[in-house]
Parts: structure tokens; C-alpha cells; sequence
């Protein structure tokens, strides 16, 4: 027998022994060796971006299996790997029709006029109506603050500006902060309720009133839009572009200047457009199927399950920006769901000293509106009331080592203090006067298990680096995020720090297993608007 | 036919076990789309021999009279067979402070039926809004005038609603027509007429005195997903909330594959076949 062929039985007889029993290094070298292998299969162009429901996204799904499976950890006692998440998309054609007539006609054009967005395929309005203007399309009883009141929109078009009424009081729609009146859903959402047929939004730039990139809003509305199965009732939704908006005032004597004035000077006031408008849609959709990945490090001695998350899916293949038409997702995140199964890998090894669950759950579709984490927390794989806390890994240090770190909680629950004991505890610096933004906390799959009444938070690199010089590594995470961030870009020609990735990956796991020993669970807080879904949970059972 | 309804039943019976059969129950209340009545009744059977706690009301009306039902809160689930209307959205909210939850259960093709004495194969959807809008179209290969009397189902039905809509351009419908209740009824009365045209939301085979049209030259009846027949749309249950408890149980099992095989054998078309 050759020594080759000696070695290969050798290795062969011992390999379910270093399956199971060789102890790895989360956070060295070897650690970041194995983060780069799993980000350079997930964000590589052969997964073309791994759009919901797309052959690039299954072979991510094979490829996080696969490798759960070589280290030995097995799906949740008699369930699937997947969990099935009915979903439906479409994707408006070009020679769909909107068009507007008042004192001439106009015939809009999609994309270069307008994007569609939270409609369906069967939205329609086939003869023209009736329009108005209703300022920021908000009634907020709250707030003693009331769009319609002046107007009735009963099967008329509603126009709208983005954003919400300004101000610096915290008390009064969250003061500089966006709320969640800010969002194209709700604001839909109570044009519906109001009898309308729809609304169209006209997008400004913040405080001045300006006009915003036209382009980047085409970028981010290009593709194909996907709901769960049951969805709240939808109506007809577009942004407009602002360049072409001027066509719903012809005949008001307003002007979209005139608009923008009202925004900055807020005396934003809401009246009745002669412009009329209909809508012929043409739209091609599919119904299919995507999945979250289910993973589970059991103990029997115990309900309480600790849930770790990343979203697995990205954007897919859209149009070509530089000649390079797939959006890879390296950091957004691939890099999340390497972190996760390095971490998934450091805790089985550790299993029998644990004393509490693990459900490790990649989700899928959070890209169109955290759909794979809104299906669970629907259908939980594990009961609510027995998931004790969740942390979502979205994000992922990757310029530099962080000397600090951002909770992000949103202030729902008590997990920042979990933390702060543990930050002190090891030596772990976090952001100082970090305010809880509310529009970022909501932009997660974390937010969906919050809604759901589960404690649920991010942890993120904070303002410090460790080597970099500080202006350095803000520019550059200014320049990702501006530039990267959802473009063809965000690929494997960038530069990563995985020594970070690894290192981050070390500090969440010590986390875990501090909680781990922890006797009291995490709670929500009474002032989250969620407390009661908390409160529910406990109850129901 | 009830025969097979039996069988149907009792096949789903064995296929689903006797295991799991609970203590839990509750009335379902279900209205709306007389479309996917049969359907829906043949679900329930199967559901409530699974789940002997529950029982199951299934009721027609067309699908205004089941948004008004559910509106009311007379009902748990609206099935439609068109999507909600915005006045139908203002109303929900106010009387049940709810903008309604879609879900989508099947596709279903509108079939286009004439006599089968008639000479007319298929039609184009221009030629059909000109047809039930009561103009007179000229057939363009034999000159021949089509001139129908229209079988129309009641303005309460979701066919009626959506093919005014997506069809006629909310045009109104030909004044030459007859309005029945029950999609049995349309065909009934194109047998009856060999002058008439109609609209069913079920691909009827077997029957050798009506007649399928063609639309844009594509014949309806395959059934598949993605299918170009032009004269498709979804059928929905809509709820107050997102469903959970006994209408998530009951929605589940239509969900299941015993319960979009019903669906099929009806002549819908099943959305999650395939995962």
C-alpha cells in the first residue's frame, strides 16, 4: 500500500470522528479562510445574484445544506431542511398605458415617466378618473394631522409627495427621524381606505424640497416585484418622476415648484386636480415557491430556542450598470450567511455544554419585503412564545476590525442591556449616544420577529475602526453605501477584510453562548408599539 | 358526477389518515364567487372529514354578495373571483376597521362558450368587447355578421365585474342579453339559443352542444400556469385578517395537495403544484 493510498483509508476511517470531534477556531485565520470559500460560492456570477425564486437562489440552498451537513447539523426533529413560502411576482410590461388628460393629453411612459410598485397583476383602471392632491396622503389622528380632511378621494387617483410633515420635535411623527407615515405602503394603504383607487407619488429630496435622482429610483424599482400569497388588498401605486410630474397640475394653478415650496415652508394643503387619469396595465407574473432553510441545534432538556438569522437571497439579475448586469450581493449577504455558518459550526461543537436551542434559519425573499421572515413568523417552524430572542446578521464588518459596535434594537426590547453586560464584560466598545433610528431598525428581517412580539436586534460595526484612520474608514463606508451598496458592484472584486468578518463572527458567538447561561429571557418593552403581540404570545399559551 | 365527488372525498379521506383527526373545532362561514362554489364545497367535504370538530358553510351569491357578507361580518372568508374594489376597501374599514387580506388560491380561464351548431371558431379580444358591448362584428373571413345574444350572469358575480372591467374598458354590456344566476344556467340557455354567446368560469368538456372559442387564437382548457390564453385571472379568499386558526387550518388544507387537486379536477388552474 502507497502512502497516498494509506492516507486515504486513514482519513477515510477518521472522517466522521473530525466531523464531529475536531474543535475549530472560530475567528482565526482558518476562520476567515472558510467565511472567503463560502462568500466566493454564494457571490459568485454562477448563482446570478440569487434572485427569489431563481435557479442561482436553489443553488444557495444546496450549497448552505451541503455544508450544515458536513458539520453535522441536522434539520429541526422531523421537519424539513425548507420551509415553502408561496409566493407571487410580476413585472410591469413596456407597453403598459398610463395616461393623463386635462387640458392636453399626455401619454406617460413606464421608467422613464414612472415605476410601479406595490400593485398586482390585475390592476386596472380602464377608463379615465377623477384625481386630486393630497399633500402627503397622511391622516394621523396621533398627531391631529389629516390630509383628507378637506377632500374626499372616494374612486379617484390620489398624487402625493414622499416623506411625511417635518419637524425637530421627537413627539411629532418622530421628529427628524422618519416614521413610519414615511412609507409607499402606508401611504397606499390609506389612500384604500379611504375609497381611492390608487396613489402616485412624487418623490422630494428630504428637507429641501428638491427633486431627487431620477435614476436611482428606476435602479431600485426595476425589478421583479413579489408578494406572499395573502397580501393586504392593493390598489395602483407609482412614483413619478418628478421631471414629468408637472402634467397632474396643468390647469390647478399649482406648479410643482409650487409644491416643493409648500414643503419647505410647510403649509402643505391638499385640493382637487383637473387632470384625469386611467391606467391599462400589461404585466406578465408567475406563482412559485422559495424557501427558508431550517437548522436546528437541539436540547431536549429545554423549550427555549435563541433564533440566529441572515437572509440568504439577493437581487438577482437587473439592468446592466457598466457592462456587468448581476447584482452578487457579497455584502448583502453572502457575507451574513458565511458569518452564520461559521457560528452555526462553533456552536454544534459545543452543543452538549448548551443549555438552550438553536434554530440557525437562512430566510429568503428579504429583499422584497422581508416576505421569507414575515412567512415564518406566520407559520414559526418553533412555537413564539418558546423563541426567546432573535439576532439577524445583515451586515457584516468588512473594511476594518471595528473598535465599536451599533445595537440596533429600535428600542423594542431590553436585548441592548444583554449587550452592554456583554460588551463590558469583554472588553467590547460600543457606539456612544447611538439613537435607535427607526427607519433603518424596520429594513431588516429582525423587524418582522419584533412585529411578531420576539425580541429581535443587529448588531453592526460601529463609527471606530481599529486600524484604519478614522476619516478613512468613515469615507469608505460612506462610498459603499452610496456607490455598492444594490449594484452590479457589490461583488467579489471588492475588497473584504474577512480577518473582520471572522472576528465579528467570534464576538456573536460569544454572545450566544453568554446567553446561553443567561436564566432570564430577553423582554420587549412596554413602550414598543409590539408589547402587546408580546404580551399575546404569553397569554395564548 | 357524485359519484366521483365520493370517491374524491374518500380517497382524500385515506390519503390524509385517520391520525390526525382533533378535538379543536369551529364554523367556518365561507361566501361569494358561484364560480368556484363546487369547488369549494368539495374542499370542505374533504376538510370536515379530516377535521370532524369543524364544519364548514359554503355559500354562493356571486362575489359582491360575499364582500357584502364579509363586510357585515357575516362571514369568515370571501371567495372572489375579481379583486376587491376600492368602495368595497373604504367600506371593510369602516365596518371592520380591515382593508381585507387577498389570497390567492387558483387562476381560472374565462371560457367563452357559442352553440356548437355555430360556425364561429374563435375571436380576437377586441372582437369580443365589440360583441358584448352590443355592436354588430363582421367575421373577417366569411363576411359573416356576428350578431349574439347575450347570456350574462347576475351583476352580482365577479365574472360579470371583471369582464366588464379588463374586457369591456368598463364599457356597458349589449342591451340584447339575458342575465341568469348560476354559471349552469349560462350553458344551459346557449344550448337553448343557437344565437347566443356566454361567459363560464369552468372549462366544461364533454358537452357536445356548446362550443369553446378560440381567443387570440389560443384555445382555453390547458390548464397550464403560464399559459397565453388571453382570459385569465386569480381567485382569491379574502379575510379581515391574515389567516390564522380555523381559516388558516381550512386555507392550508386548500393549499395542500389534496386540495388543489380538487381544484383541478374542476377545471382551475393549481398554483403551487410544483415546489
Amino acid at each position: 500500500m502507497n502512502f497516498s493510498i494509506k492516507l486515504f483509508f486513514t482519513g477515510f476511517l477518521l472522517l466522521p470522528l473530525t466531523v464531529f470531534t475536531q474543535t475549530i477556531k472560530i475567528g482565526d485565520g482558518d476562520s476567515a479562510d472558510r467565511i472567503f470559500k463560502h462568500t466566493s460560492v454564494l457571490a459568485a456570477d454562477s448563482l446570478f445574484g440569487r434572485g427569489t425564486g431563481s435557479r442561482g437562489e436553489k443553488i444557495a440552498e444546496k450549497y448552505i445544506i451541503d455544508y450544515l451537513i458536513s458539520k453535522g447539523i441536522p434539520p429541526v426533529s422531523g421537519k424539513s431542511w425548507f420551509q415553502s413560502i408561496p409566493l407571487q411576482g410580476y413585472t410591469v410590461l413596456d407597453n403598459s398605458e398610463l395616461n393623463v388628460a386635462s387640458i392636453s393629453e399626455h401619454k406617460l411612459k413606464l421608467n422613464s415617466d414612472y415605476v410601479i410598485t406595490n400593485s398586482g397583476t390585475e390592476t386596472l383602471i380602464p377608463s379615465y378618473i377623477e384625481t386630486a392632491f393630497a399633500g402627503y396622503g397622511i391622516t394621523a389622528p396621533e398627531y391631529d394631522y389629516d390630509d383628507y380632511f378637506e377632500i374626499d378621494v372616494e374612486g379617484k387617483m390620489v398624487i402625493v409627495i414622499d416623506g411625511e410633515p417635518y419637524s425637530t420635535d421627537k413627539s411629532y411623527f418622530l421628529g427628524e427621524e422618519a416614521s413610519v407615515y414615511s412609507l409607499i405602503e402606508s401611504k397606499l394603504r390609506i389612500a384604500l381606505s379611504k375609497g381611492a383607487a390608487g396613489v402616485i407619488i412624487i418623490p422630494v429630496e428630504g428637507r429641501s424640497g428638491g427633486a431627487v435622482e431620477w435614476d436611482k429610483i428606476k435602479s431600485d424599482y426595476q425589478f421583479e416585484e413579489i408578494y406572499l400569497s395573502s397580501r393586504m388588498s392593493s390598489g395602483f401605486g407609482a412614483i413619478i418622476n418628478p421631471a414629468s410630474a408637472k402634467v397632474f397640475f396643468e390647469g390647478s394653478g399649482v406648479s410643482v415648484d409650487d409644491i416643493y415650496s409648500m414643503v419647505f415652508e410647510n403649509k402643505v394643503r391638499s385640493f382637487y386636480l383637473p387632470a384625469k387619469i386611467e391606467f391599462k396595465g400589461k404585466f406578465i407574473s408567475r406563482e412559485f415557491i422559495s424557501h427558508n432553510i431550517a437548522a436546528a441545534i437541539e436540547n431536549l432538556n429545554t423549550e427555549e430556542w435563541v433564533i440566529l438569522t441572515a437572509h440568504f437571497d439577493h437581487l438577482g439579475v437587473g439592468k446592466p450598470v457598466k457592462g456587468d448586469s448581476i447584482y452578487n450581493g457579497l455584502n448583502d449577504n453572502a457575507l451574513g450567511v458565511a458569518v452564520l455558518l461559521e457560528i452555526a459550526a462553533g456552536l454544534v461543537e459545543r452543543k452538549s455544554s448548551l443549555n438552550k436551542n438553536v434554530l440557525i434559519l437562512f430566510l429568503s425573499a428579504e429583499e422584497k419585503g422581508l416576505l421569507g421572515s414575515k412567512y415564518y413568523t406566520s407559520n414559526p417552524i418553533i412555537p413564539l412564545v418558546n423563541s426567546s430572542f432573535v439576532l439577524n446578521i445583515d451586515g457584516v464588518p468588512f473594511i476594518d476590525e471595528p473598535g465599536s459596535f451599533e445595537v440596533i434594537d429600535g428600542d423594542h426590547s431590553d436585548l441592548r442591556a444583554y449587550f452592554e453586560k456583554f460588551a463590558k464584560k469583554n472588553g467590547i466598545k460600543l457606539d456612544e449616544n447611538e439613537e435607535q433610528i427607526s427607519h433603518k431598525f424596520i429594513r431588516g428581517d429582525h423587524y418582522s420577529f419584533v412585529q411578531a412580539g420576539i425580541p429581535s436586534f443587529l448588531i453592526q460595526e460601529g463609527r471606530l475602526p481599529v486600524n484604519k484612520p478614522l476619516e478613512e474608514y468613515t469615507w469608505l463606508k460612506y462610498f459603499y453605501t452610496s456607490n455598492i451598496y444594490h449594484s452590479p458592484f457589490d461583488d467579489l472584486h471588492q475588497f473584504i477584510n474577512y480577518d473582520a468578518a471572522a472576528g465579528f463572527a467570534k464576538i456573536l458567538l460569544n454572545f450566544i453562548l453568554f446567553m446561553d447561561k443567561e436564566v432570564d429571557s430577553p423582554k420587549m418593552k412596554r413602550e414598543s408599539p409590539y408589547y402587546s403581540e408580546y404580551l399575546k404570545l404569553r397569554r395564548t399559551n | 358526477m357524485i359519484k366521483y365527488l365520493v370517491i374524491s372525498i374518500v380517497t382524500l379521506f385515506l390519503m390524509t389518515g385517520c391520525s390526525s383527526f382533533t378535538r379543536e373545532g369551529g364554523i367556518i362561514t365561507i361566501r361569494g364567487s358561484e364560480t368556484m362554489n363546487k369547488s369549494i364545497k368539495m374542499i370542505a367535504a374533504g376538510f370536515m372529514l379530516q377535521n370532524p370538530g369543524y364544519s364548514v358553510i359554503v355559500g354562493g351569491g356571486g362575489t359582491s354578495v360575499g364582500m357584502k357578507t364579509l363586510i357585515r361580518g357575516e362571514a369568515d372568508i370571501c371567495i372572489a373571483s375579481r379583486p376587491i374594489e376600492p368602495g368595497e376597501i373604504k367600506e371593510l374599514v369602516n365596518k371592520q376597521g380591515s382593508l381585507g387580506i387577498s389570497t390567492i388560491i387558483a387562476k381560472d380561464e374565462i371560457v367563452v362558450y357559442v352553440n356548437s351548431s355555430d360556425t364561429l371558431d374563435g375571436i380576437s379580444l377586441s372582437e369580443l368587447k365589440q360583441i358584448f358591448t352590443g355592436k354588430v362584428v363582421e367575421e373577417s373571413e366569411s363576411g359573416r355578421k356576428l350578431e349574439y345574444k347575450l347570456i350574462l350572469r347576475s351583476p352580482n358575480s365577479g365574472t360579470y365585474s371583471y369582464f366588464r372591467k379588463h374586457i369591456l374598458e368598463n364599457e356597458e354590456y349589449g342591451k340584447n342579453s339575458l342575465t341568469v344566476n348560476s354559471p349552469n344556467e349560462v350553458i344551459e340557455q346557449i344550448v337553448e339559443n343557437n344565437n347566443s354567446i356566454g361567459l363560464s368560469g369552468e372549462m366544461i368538456y364533454g358537452n357536445q352542444l356548446i362550443k369553446p372559442l378560440l381567443i387570440n387564437g389560443v384555445a382555453p382548457g390547458k390548464r397550464e400556469i403560464n399559459s397565453d390564453y388571453p382570459l385569465v385571472r386569480y381567485i382569491h379568499f379574502y379575510t379581515l385578517d391574515l389567516p390564522e386558526g380555523k381559516i388558516k387550518k381550512f386555507l392550508d388544507f386548500v393549499n395542500s395537495e389534496p386540495g388543489q387537486k380538487i381544484i383541478e379536477q374542476n377545471g382551475f388552474i393549481s398554483l403551487w403544484g410544483e415546489d
